[in-house]
């Protein structure tokens, strides 16, 4: 195996399994007509007044992932927007809850919404309040203060505005005065309609709704957005009730509601399968996520360019200080068209395996790699299944 | 058992007719000797008729069978006894096709089953004539030729009972199957002759929930090899093109009446041997079958997916514009 420094390299700078985006964020690079597209529709949401709701449409190992990724660390945060990703989060409303307070934290949450909402405790509580949030709670320890505590923080948060819903106003207040006990979410906190739920039963997306104006009001952001990985695998209504999957849907109809009045933002990725299936099943609701179809982006095939230009960036950050390359693409072949298959130069995922191999295989070969060499990692990893009977 | 009255045209059932053949080849070696209750026992003892899992079937399933040889005009009743109609063509043919063991037709027995089964008026009127809207009088190579698509939905009648509509996709032919007898004749009766046992027809689910049925050729390396060029030789503007399995179903299958096996098979050799330009997108089985609510839905809907070499279900495909040069030099 050529030694890394060999190469002038300090990492291998392609992932193993090729599966999601680098960590590294300077080398979370997309192809610059990808950006440009989305970065246009983003513009036009921006601008515009209905609902925010953008589709990435591409095939396993296409780059959804890696394109969801870019948004939420680069994109999204340049337009002020908190972005809050879910990978396959499940196929209920309850998983979508349930990892979005994980990822910002009980606690957090909780002392948020108490700051939010104290200056609207009534003045009988008043005195309570001079040690903050912690006070507040040291001094609602016994059963009869906790529920004095809850009735005081529900008429605050309805005269806040964080929710006018009694019910879900009251399982906010319960959320903040329990946190102390329970500093932590747990997963049957949003099964909505089991004893001790925090989440009101069929009053999912409302209650969502409450979250994000706590998020918004509380926390001073402007504009929250989310972003869920395949998609596909909420949409399915396998292993759900006819009528759960009925639920289910509708929940996401009044989800795309919310983007409107509560400046949410979703962004899904999702298969060529599943774009082609919601067209045709749930066409209304397609009509809404895509706004008659323009907000959905087809993620195209790599081109000869662009994947040069992944390998480049991805090299030009592993190099080792002071080294001076022979070529930017160097130790591979400046054209990687000549080595490659269309079908590994199309796909990021395959792309990337073939060049982590390429780099790390224990085999001696010269540098710089010659195509025969990046052939032969190729066909190992993506042996062609007709190989005999062409030869015949 | 009682004899099913002319009136009733819904006494198609599922049966095998590598069975069904084996029981007529009996008949005919024992023509004027049997009683319905004696083929019964010969049946049993030479073990001529077996059901899909291997077992011998009740005495329902071997009056279908009976009863299925009679109206086709395959059998006859004299003084009780059962005789081979020696008169058709097409069951001489069938006599003259080797004793087969529990396997499949030959192709020549299907086609003359198909043709006893095309020819009877019940079979027509029941379902055939949805797809030959228009016509008259038919037989099988003009059916496979001319016949256009069909489909079928479950629905709810007027009454609120489910039941399943029937319709031709050309004319404005159609029938709501309400009754049980009328559902298992036609939808689990004739429907499957036509397409698992004659191979008159090919089918694939909709998103609806509806399904369709459409005449289908005999395959062969022709077919196939249309199928490539076909596939190969579609405008490619940029680089790649993303090609839909169902819409090349719809484009290639329906409308020049292949069965999509043909299509399958076609595919199979882009993807294998031209694997370095030609790209399989899979789904998941899930994903696939989100809309089924029962095993037979289940596998209905997946016939309109294509499993690749690696046992995935592949909803899309995308090649690359060298492949039309590629196969241009190979042909």
């Amino acid at each position: 195996m050529p030694e890394l420094s060999e190469c002038g390299l300090r990492v291998n700078p392609f992932e193993p399994a090729a599966s999601g985006a680098p960590v590294a964020d300077e080398v979370l690079h997309v192809p610059e007509a990808w950006a440009t597209d989305v970065r246009r529709m983003l513009d036009e949401m921006t601008q515009g007044t209905g609902v925010k709701a953008l589709v990435l449409a591409g095939e396993y190992g296409s780059g959804k992932t890696y394109l969801l990724q870019w948004l939420f660390r680069t994109e999204l945060p340049r337009r002020e927007i908190r972005p809050f990703y879910f990978d396959n989060p499940g196929v209920q409303f309850y998983d979508l809850a349930n990892a979005l307070l994980r990822q910002v934290g009980r606690k957090d949450f909780a002392k948020q919404l108490w700051e939010f909402v104290s200056p609207d405790v009534s003045h009988s509580q008043l005195r309570l309040l001079d040690d903050g949030y912690e006070g507040f709670i040291r001094s609602h320890r016994t059963r009869f203060d906790k529920a004095e505590a809850v009735s005081a923080l529900q008429a605050a948060i309805q005269r806040a505005g964080i929710s006018d819903d009694e019910e879900i106003a009251y399982r906010l207040a319960r959320l903040v005065a329990e946190t102390p006990d329970r500093p932590f979410f747990e997963y049957r906190d949003f099964v909505a309609g089991r004893p001790g739920a925090l989440v009101a039963e069929g009053e999912e997306a409302p209650y969502f709704g409450a979250i994000l104006r706590t998020l918004r009001l509380a926390a001073g952001t402007q504009r929250v957005a989310f972003l869920i990985d395949e998609f596909e695998e909420i949409s399915v209504g396998k292993g759900l009730t006819t009528r759960q999957a009925h639920d289910y849907l509708v929940t996401i109809k009044r989800l795309i509601n919310l983007t409107q009045h509560e400046n949410l933002w979703l962004v899904v990725a999702m298969t060529p399968d599943a774009k082609t299936r919601m067209q045709e099943i749930e066409p209304a609701l397609w009509e809404r996520f895509t706004t008659q179809g323009e907000y959905s982006f087809q993620i195209p095939p790599l081109s000869a360019v662009d994947a040069g230009d992944l390998v480049r960036n991805r090299l030009r950050w592993a190099r080792q200080q002071g080294y001076d390359p022979p070529t930017e693409m160097s130790p591979f072949p400046e054209r990687l068209e000549e080595a490659l298959s269309p079908a590994t130069l199309s796909s990021p995922r395959r792309l990337v395996k073939v060049c982590f191999h390429a780099l790390s295989r224990k085999m001696t070969t010269p540098l710089p790699f010659d195509t025969g060499y990046l052939s032969r990692i190729e066909d190992e990893l993506y042996p062609k299944p007709g190989a005999a009977e062409e030869q015949r | 058992m009682k004899e099913p009255t002319p009136s009733d045209r819904y006494w198609m059932r599922p049966i095998s007719f590598a069975g069904l053949l084996r029981v007529l080849q009996l008949v005919a070696s024992h023509s004027g000797e049997l009683t319905p209750l004696r083929l019964n026992s010969l049946i049993g003892e030479l073990g001529a008729y077996l059901t899909k899992r291997g077992t011998k079937p009740s005495v329902t399933t071997l009056y279908h069978c009976r009863n299925t040889l009679l109206r086709l005009g395959a059998v006859r009743k004299e003084a009780g006894l059962l005789v081979a109609n020696l008169d058709s063509r097409p069951v001489r043919d069938l006599l003259l096709e080797p004793a087969t063991g529990q396997g499949e037709l030959s192709d020549s027995a299907r086609e003359a089953f198909a043709e006893l089964v095309i020819g009877n008026e019940d079979c027509r009127s029941c379902f055939f004539d949805y797809f030959m809207s228009g016509h008259g009088a038919y037989d099988v190579e003009a059916f496979r030729r001319r016949g256009t698509p069909a489909t079928w939905t479950r629905e709810c009648t007027e009454t609120g009972q489910p039941g399943v509509l029937l319709q031709s996709n050309q004319g404005r032919a159609k029938e709501c199957l309400s009754r049980e007898a009328e559902i298992q004749s036609v939808l689990y009766g004739v429907r499957y002759w036509a397409r698992d046992e004659l191979g008159l027809i090919d089918e694939f689910g909709q998103d609806d929930g509806s399904a369709t049925m459409f005449p289908i050729c005999r395959a062969s390396a022709a077919s196939r090899l249309k199928m490539l060029c076909a596939i190969a030789g579609r405008a490619i503007e940029g680089e790649w093109i993303t090609l839909s399995v169902r819409q090349l179903i719809g484009d290639l299958c329906l409308a020049d009446h292949y069965p999509i096996a043909s299509l399958f098979d076609a595919l199979d050799v882009l993807t294998r041997l031209y694997a370095d330009r030609v790209v399989t997108i899979p789904t998941s089985r899930d994903q696939a079958t989100q809309s089924a609510r029962s095993r037979l839905r289940e596998n209905l809907e997946l016939r309109g997916y294509y499993r690749d070499y690696q046992g995935r279900f592949v909803s899309h495909i995308r090649i690359h514009r060298s492949i039309e040069e590629v196969l241009e030099c190979r042909s």
